[in-house]
């Protein structure tokens, strides 16, 4: 491998037209990396819900992603159903897993320590996922199958940047996602016991909140959002695989880890930054250690920084 | 009972229950059925990625060996020591990860007694299971394992040369790509710049670019125009695909396998980049790549061991009866490749002259291992001639394939050339 | 046999993997990256003895020691991190770890070898190659097993100690409590590297064991599943007393294997039994009171206390 190769951008380009070209593919490469970076954030949302109503890092937030993946597959490559219709299925989908979740791993735990819960849900992840890619592999003889997007080949054109539909799409849905939260989150009673308990659960209970009640509905919300996610991942790649939920789940968590967890700003900071730095990074430095730049990133931000790049200064409870 | 004592209680029950369990299956592990030679059967263990990573290549090499093991039963066996003898595979799953390969290979050469090992082909860990063999053969200093083992993958390069007791029927890749960048040179050359992309975390296909198409390329005394990576879970291919454009790119090496090939080559049709040729490797060989990739994919030229549409009658009825198991329309080359390497097991087993007794064990395995090395003019069941070189790896022809219309269709041979 | 052997010596490896969380997990410093320090005593150990003509034992525990070097390289940095925010910055730093490992190459070019297996030492993303000290040396899997678990043992006695003595009362109280241990005078920084520190020392051991049984490693083998799983391992065997990880990890390799006659279904069980585990014994399989029932079976009834939190 030429490492010269890969940090001067084009050699065989000279001159006037290779800063022209520079200047728009770094252009056209943050945009990308924006708009891709959303369904990271996506699936951040969903974990930095529970991590900050609960402080459990709910490992089992991929099978969610990935259920969400074939949900919408099933609906938008088999069924043929429109794209806001596969989106709900998905969506509800995941939120069904959620429900598994709380009821599973985090209810009967609720009195243990955090790592307990945490361990639960590696546990309820491998067993899962196993069991999928069983029924999975009894169907399909593939690795992956495809994800009709409606939206393929289409993009809007601004000058030489180009945008494509679909992440534009995710972008959008997204966006409507992180708006209707944020209703729901500063305008509903319901929104109002959750910051409580993301306070204090004793707090909570004493105010008399139905603690138990409002935090199904957390897991029941994260998971519709990792099933969103899931759904938004496969179309905008064109294929749904069993695996893709593991992967997805350390993209989001980083995302979480990058804006600060627990914050939901932070999640969608996070989780763009973390698309146009992975871009980025292999548009301008060496691929070979895009992962490593990032991850020196996430570190240095770790100790400059521990509340992450959006989240707020945590007073010390001293 | 209080509620504590009761959940404490009903938590030892459960308790009590998973010990029970554990015991019986752990009773059932150390009992093996032990079915040794000298019962009339020849053992041949056959390890796999059946699940997790490996299984699109995993399940049509396994299938391809129960196929080849099915039909050798059928006929009664292999004539051993003026009798026949049947074949039993034992197939483990090595879920392409190598702390699981390691003792697997461990249980069928000292557990099984396994005449001959097939597999595993996911190179990652063939690599491990082949470090536990002896590294030279009659090296008294040398406490590896003795047992030969033959992959019908590992494509990737270099593997064998971990022992002498490894062997392999994958097709030498050096030689491939070679072969197959000169052929595109001469039809649709020159070219002016010549481009690749490597699947960065993926063992086999960074070796592919670094033993056979950079020396190709060296050869031509041509620098890479551009070179980009990805990883096989990427999501995301604009940026190296822009590289590759704005490289102007007419001569495009994909080393790369079939998720990251979808997603490159769906964004290269977005993006508009067209390269007059495109060659990749034996990654390319899967039907995602049609389903998924569509139009996109059309014109990838890859290298090919065994393809459907050879003349051959035997490969045909190997088609028919992957499709009755499997339904797929389209066989890909590890069905081939595994059934093949069965075959070449049972050539070496029957010249061995084997006794097949648990005292003769260990010479057996050596005898078959002297075979095995020694296969020459081998007729293959799909019409071409095999030996096995110096390095242990079965040299065979080499053919090209290119997706045109949705299909993987068989482009050139050595025979007639280029088909179309 | 040397099946069983094989895995008895896995088994070490994890039990020993599953020790180095525990360590540093002793002072409430909960790590998912020991996969990191495992890696870099794997390299380490490794290229020792393929290229250094190192002896065995003496590449361990360099290795032990590489693995020490580099927790002490997140270790100090990350120190005023608390809780999880420690417990991410070590998943960061295992993953950047595992990127440079994958691209790592140096060592020298081989005589002989076949195209494409022409480098002794790692190559980068092909992985390195020829790791054959136990063949080489004629040690059978046997007596490598029982090298595994004479280290094992080692450390065992090692934590035994540990656990009789002040320290692990300090590591407990910092655990506990930061600020009542800072106030009654624990240099609680100090404690707290030291344990860490400690973690990847042990880390690096059992990555260079590993190494030389698996006799080909790559970058990719040290991925965050490995530093999930050794947390896993400590967290389901209990994470109150030293006996935790040591059940906790012999459990949860051997288990899988002896499910292989069900092959098909092994690791949903795996998964199954962890949820199990943790269901009905979420302070893990081994509490505290439940070693202070064992161990002094005398004991009045009154001092057999419930552990009123998990851990």
């Amino acid at each position: 491998m030429p490492p010269d190769a890969l940090l001067s951008p084009t050699p065989h380009m000279r001159g006037v037209d290779q800063m022209y070209f520079f200047a728009l593919d770094l252009t056209q490469t943050t945009i990308d990396g924006l708009l891709f970076g959303s369904t990271y954030a996506l699936v951040a949302i969903g974990f930095t819900l529970i991590w900050g109503l609960l402080r459990i890092l709910n490992l089992a937030h991929g099978v969610t992603v990935m259920v969400g993946m074939f949900a919408g597959m099933l609906s938008a490559s088999i069924l043929g159903l429109p794209f806001y219709v596969g989106i709900l299925i998905a969506m509800s989908s995941g939120a069904f897993i959620g429900f598994l979740i709380d009821r599973i791993c985090y209810r009967p735990l609720r009195n243990a320590h955090e790592l307990v819960p945490m361990i639960a849900t590696l546990g309820f992840w491998i067993l899962i996922e196993e069991v999928f890619i069983k029924i999975y592999s009894h169907f399909w003889f593939r690795d992956y199958v495809p994800f009709a997007n409606p939206f393929d080949g289409i993009g809007i054109d601004i000058g030489e940047i180009r945008l494509r539909t679909d992440y534009l799409v995710t972008l959008a849905v997204a966006a409507l996602l992180v708006v209707a939260l944020y209703f729901l989150i500063y305008r509903t009673r319901l929104g109002l016991a959750m910051r409580m308990i993301a306070e204090d659960h004793d707090i909570g209970n004493l105010m008399g909140v139905p603690v138990g009640k409002v935090l199904t509905i957390a897991f029941l919300l994260s998971a519709a959002y990792g099933g969103a996610a899931g759904y938004l991942l496969g179309m905008t790649a064109n294929l749904a695989g069993p695996y893709a939920g593991s992967q997805a789940v350390v993209k989001g968590l980083f995302s979480m880890i990058l804006g600060g967890a627990g914050s939901i700003p932070g999640a969608i900071v996070g989780g763009l930054t973390l698309g146009v730095l992975e871009l980025q990074s292999s548009f301008l430095f060496s691929f070979a250690y895009r992962d490593a730049i990032v991850m020196l990133a996430l570190f240095i931000v770790l100790i400059v920084r521990p509340q992450g790049l959006a989240g707020k200064r945590m007073a010390d409870r001293i | 009972m209080s509620k504590r004592q009761k959940a404490e209680f009903q938590a030892i029950k459960a308790f009590g229950l998973a010990g029970a369990l554990a015991v019986t299956l752990s009773s059932a592990a150390t009992s093996p059925a032990r079915a040794f030679q000298d019962e009339g059967t020849i053992i041949l263990c056959s390890i796999e990625p059946l699940s997790g990573i490996g299984t699109s290549f995993g399940q049509p090499n396994y299938l391809g060996k129960v196929i080849a093991v099915d039909e050798i039963n059928a006929e009664g066996g292999i004539e051993v020591d003026g009798k026949k003898m049947k074949i039993k595979l034992i197939s483990e799953d090595d879920q392409a990860k190598p702390d699981q390969g390691v003792p697997l290979f461990r249980k069928c050469a000292e557990s099984d007694n396994a005449l001959v090992i097939t597999g595993t082909q996911y190179s990652r860990v063939t690599e491990s299971m082949w470090g536990l063999l002896q590294k030279k053969l009659d090296d008294p200093k040398d406490g590896g394992l003795q047992v030969p083992s033959m992959s019908f993958l590992s494509m990737k390069a270099g593997v064998t040369g971990v022992s002498e007791w490894a062997f392999r029927n994958a097709g030498d890749e050096p030689a491939q790509h070679e072969l197959a960048i000169k052929l595109m040179e001469e039809r649709y050359g020159p070219f002016k710049n010549y481009s690749g992309a490597v699947e960065a975390n993926e063992g086999h296909s960074v070796a592919a670019w670094k033993a056979a198409y950079t020396p190709a390329l060296d050869r031509r005394n041509i620098k890479a125009t551009e070179y980009v990576e990805w990883y096989e879970t990427d999501r995301d291919f604009s940026v190296q695909i822009r590289k590759l454009k704005r490289a102007n790119t007419d001569f495009f090496i994909l080393s790369s396998h079939l998720q990251a090939n979808v997603g490159a080559m769906l964004e290269a049709q977005r993006q508009g980049f067209k390269p007059k040729t495109i060659i990749s490797h034996i990654g390319s060989d899967a039907a995602e790549m049609v389903e998924l990739g569509k139009q996109s994919t059309e014109g990838i030229v890859f290298p090919t061991a065994i393809h459907m549409a050879f003349p051959a009658p035997k490969v045909k009825w190997l088609a028919d009866e992957y499709k009755k198991r499997t339904k797929e329309t389209y066989m890909p080359q590890f069905v081939g490749l595994g059934y093949e390497g069965i075959m070449i097991v049972k050539e070496a087993i029957v010249k061995a002259g084997i006794k097949n007794r648990p005292e003769t064990l260990a010479a057996d395995r050596r005898k078959v291992r002297d075979q095995l090395a020694a296969i020459r003019d081998y007729k293959s069941f799909a019409g071409m001639t095999l030996n096995m070189n110096a390095n242990r790896d079965i040299v065979r022809p080499v053919y090209l394939v290119k997706i045109t219309g949705g299909d993987f269709k068989l482009y050139w041979t050595p025979e007639k050339g280029f088909l179309f | 046999m040397s099946y069983w052997f094989t895995i008895a010596a896995l088994t070490g490896i994890n039990v020993l993997l599953a020790y180095s969380v525990y360590a540093s997990f002793m002072s409430g410093q909960v790590s998912i990256g020991q996969a990191a320090f495992f890696g870099v005593g794997a390299y380490v150990g490794a290229s020792l003895t393929v290229l250094g003509g190192f002896d065995l034992i003496s590449a361990v525990l360099v290795a032990g020691f590489a693995g020490a070097a580099a927790s002490l390289f997140v270790g100090v940095p990350t120190l005023r991190l608390k809780g999880y925010h420690f417990t991410i910055a070590t998943v960061a730093f295992a993953e950047a770890v595992r990127v440079i490992l994958h691209n790592l190459k140096y060592g020298r070019p081989r005589s002989s070898g076949n195209v494409g297996d022409q480098w002794l030492g790692p190559d980068g993303a092909t992985g390195f190659r020829h790791i054959a000290y136990l063949n080489e040396n004629g040690i059978t899997t046997g007596q490598y097993a029982l090298i595994v678990w004479v280290i094992v043992v080692i450390v065992v006695i090692g934590f035994f100690l540990v656990e009789r003595s002040r320290i692990a009362r300090i590591l407990r109280t910092i655990e506990e409590d930061e600020v009542v241990a800072r106030a009654i005078g624990i240099p609680v920084a100090r404690y707290k590297v030291a344990a860490f520190v400690c973690g990847g020392f042990i880390a690096g051991m059992s990555g260079a064991l590993y190494a030389h049984l698996l006799t080909f490693i790559s970058g990719g083998d040290f991925i965050i599943h490995l530093s999930t799983i050794a947390l896993a391992y400590v967290v389901i065997g209990g994470g109150q007393t030293m006996w935790g990880p040591l059940l906790g990890a012999i459990l949860f390799t051997v288990l899988p294997e002896t499910l292989r006659p069900i092959k098909d279904f092994r690791i949903e069980l795996f998964g199954l039994l962890i949820i199990l585990v943790m269901l009905f014994r979420p302070t893990g399989m081994i509490s505290a009171a439940a070693v202070r029932r064992w161990s002094t079976p005398w004991a009045p009834k009154a001092q057999r206390k419930r552990p009123t939190e998990a851990f």
